[in-house]
């Protein structure tokens, strides 16, 4: 019985864990909330914000956008010609691109860049007191660490993915029509025909969830570092890993949401 | 006799299994330093952080100027707060600004024009011997230095309590003598109530008016300087002997 309950109680920690996280994350995102709300508002922080983390993330997330763009043409592109199939490379291509595989790896390129950043930063700042420096200098933290760090997700990873969308199906018509022989036309009729505007803007608005859950869980765990650089460690590591289950979780009940299928 | 600045009343605070403060009275008057002495780990820097509610005691009353903090809203915090100056014990200045920028923040934060805000932290810095470091880094300085600019950051709003975590713990002993200084002149210049957690010899002897000691959560001694000499607890601990906790009536020390 004594086994049992030891068990018992060390599987359930993990989902206490998760379950407390969750609560934190929730809550911080509230006083996030709370504070555009309420004067003064975090503006001040936010230019910096937006420009350090979009300049920061988008070599990587443009790189990642060419290569999934290029290799998802080029396999699609061997078994569509294979069937005879040819003519809806271009929209297959894109529907794929622009629904799920450049807003998911975008969110988890800026997972591992920024939320990891953001992690380590506000971390450090933890273990040295300096956030503490903050409090006790009635300054909140929230308005002047997370909420800038929060916004500027919320707006970067849109933008990056409108960008990273144009790169990944530019990615793709190159293969497409350079090394597998499709005509441009076709490859753009087909393109032009399946992806619709909705197709796009319910791509961004999956990729501002994602910034927002990479702000959130990134600055929570920065915020919750303890005991020295092992903590600050820790922290980041956790930032990054929560973010990217939280992405892909979240990823399929946002695309089951919003394409819930039926007729085009 | 003026009513005390802030009075702490039956405090208690523990963390996880470890009671770290227990049932603590004390009180700190205006324009007076009061200096908290204690072995490492007995309290002395968890009770200056629930006076600026960093963290939240598990019983008892803090009063500042007669208000309890316990039953304090957001508004009323950050009134309490902007009339407290900090030094942190890593002085825990913003690496991301520069000397000035630190000085000058809570200014900024309180709705002082920047060129305004900048003036006065040259005042400051010049006060604490640092006149030229204000466009440095906080990285480029010494320990020592560091303390100085912090001590800075903390008068320039012109608090009516300072309070000192360690302030010279790990310095060499001129530039502890710099800053012990520094704390006296300040505390007599500006009428601010300080209070001075430390274990240093130098810094009790040179700074205290008043003096109390923490031993595992408890108060052994408190009272006026002349305790310095006279009570046995407070010398043994001053003398480096091991203290033994007397027992607490109806409990187990």
């Amino acid at each position: 019985m004594t086994g049992l309950v030891r068990w018992l109680e060390t599987a359930g920690r993990p989902v206490m864990d998760l379950m407390e996280v969750t609560g934190a994350c929730v809550l911080l995102a509230l006083r996030v909330v709370d504070r555009l709300v309420r004067k003064p508002w975090p503006w001040r922080q936010l230019g910096p914000q937006v420009a350090a983390i979009g300049t920061d993330s988008l070599p990587i997330a443009l790189v990642t956008a060419l290569s999934v763009g290029m290799v998802f043409t080029l396999q699609i592109s061997n078994e569509f010609q294979r069937f005879g199939a040819s003519s809806v490379i271009g929209g297959v291509a894109g529907i794929a691109l622009v629904r799920e595989l450049i807003p998911t790896l975008t969110g988890v390129v800026v997972a591992g860049r920024v939320g990891a950043a953001i992690a380590a930063e506000l971390g450090a700042m933890q273990v040295t007191e300096q956030v503490d420096a903050l409090t006790a200098m009635a300054a909140d933290p929230v308005r002047i660490l997370v909420a800038p760090r929060v916004l500027a997700c919320l707006a970067v990873l849109p933008m990056l993915t409108m960008i990273a969308d144009v790169v990944g199906l530019a990615g793709g018509f190159g293969v497409a029509v350079q090394l597998k022989g499709l005509a441009a036309v076709r490859f753009l009729d087909s393109l032009q025909g399946l992806v619709k505007l909705e197709d796009v803007l319910k791509g961004l608005l999956k990729a501002a969830w994602f910034g927002l859950v990479v702000g959130v869980i990134g600055s929570q765990r920065g915020l919750s570092a303890t005991a020295g650089a092992r903590g600050v460690g820790r922290a980041t590591t956790e930032a990054v890993v929560y973010s990217l289950i939280t992405i892909f979780v979240t990823n399929y009940l946002l695309s089951a949401w919003l394409f819930p299928g039926g007729a085009r | 006799m003026p009513a005390p600045r802030i009075e702490v009343r039956d405090l208690s605070k523990r963390f996880g299994p470890k009671v770290v403060l227990d049932a603590v009275t004390c009180a700190f008057d205006p324009g007076r330093i009061g200096v908290v002495i204690g072995p490492s780990g007995c309290g002395k820097s968890t009770l200056l952080r629930l006076i600026l509610g960093l963290v939240q005691p598990d019983a008892g009353t803090i009063l500042f100027d007669g208000t309890d903090l316990g039953r304090a809203h957001r508004g009323t915090w950050e009134s309490v707060r902007s009339r407290i100056g900090m030094v942190f014990q890593s002085a825990a200045l913003f690496d991301s600004l520069t000397v000035a920028e630190n000085v000058a923040f809570a200014l900024v934060e309180r709705g002082v024009r920047e060129a305004e805000a900048l003036a006065r932290a040259r005042e400051v810095l010049s006060q604490v011997g640092l006149p030229e470091a204000g466009p440095a880094q906080p990285a480029e300085l010494s320990g020592g230095m560091q303390k100085r600019v912090a001590i800075a950051r903390a008068i320039a709003t012109r608090p009516d309590v300072l309070l000192f975590d360690e302030p010279t713990t790990g310095l060499d002993p001129v530039t502890s003598r710099q800053i012990e200084d520094l704390i006296v002149t300040l505390s007599r210049e500006t009428g601010a109530t300080s209070i001075v957690v430390s274990h240093q010899h130098s810094t009790i002897h040179r700074t205290a008016d008043r003096i109390t000691l923490f031993h595992h959560g408890r108060i052994l001694g408190d009272g006026e300087r002349d305790l310095l000499d006279t009570h046995p607890a407070i010398r043994s601990f001053l003398d480096g002997h091991t203290m033994t906790v007397p027992p607490r009536e109806g409990g187990a020390a």
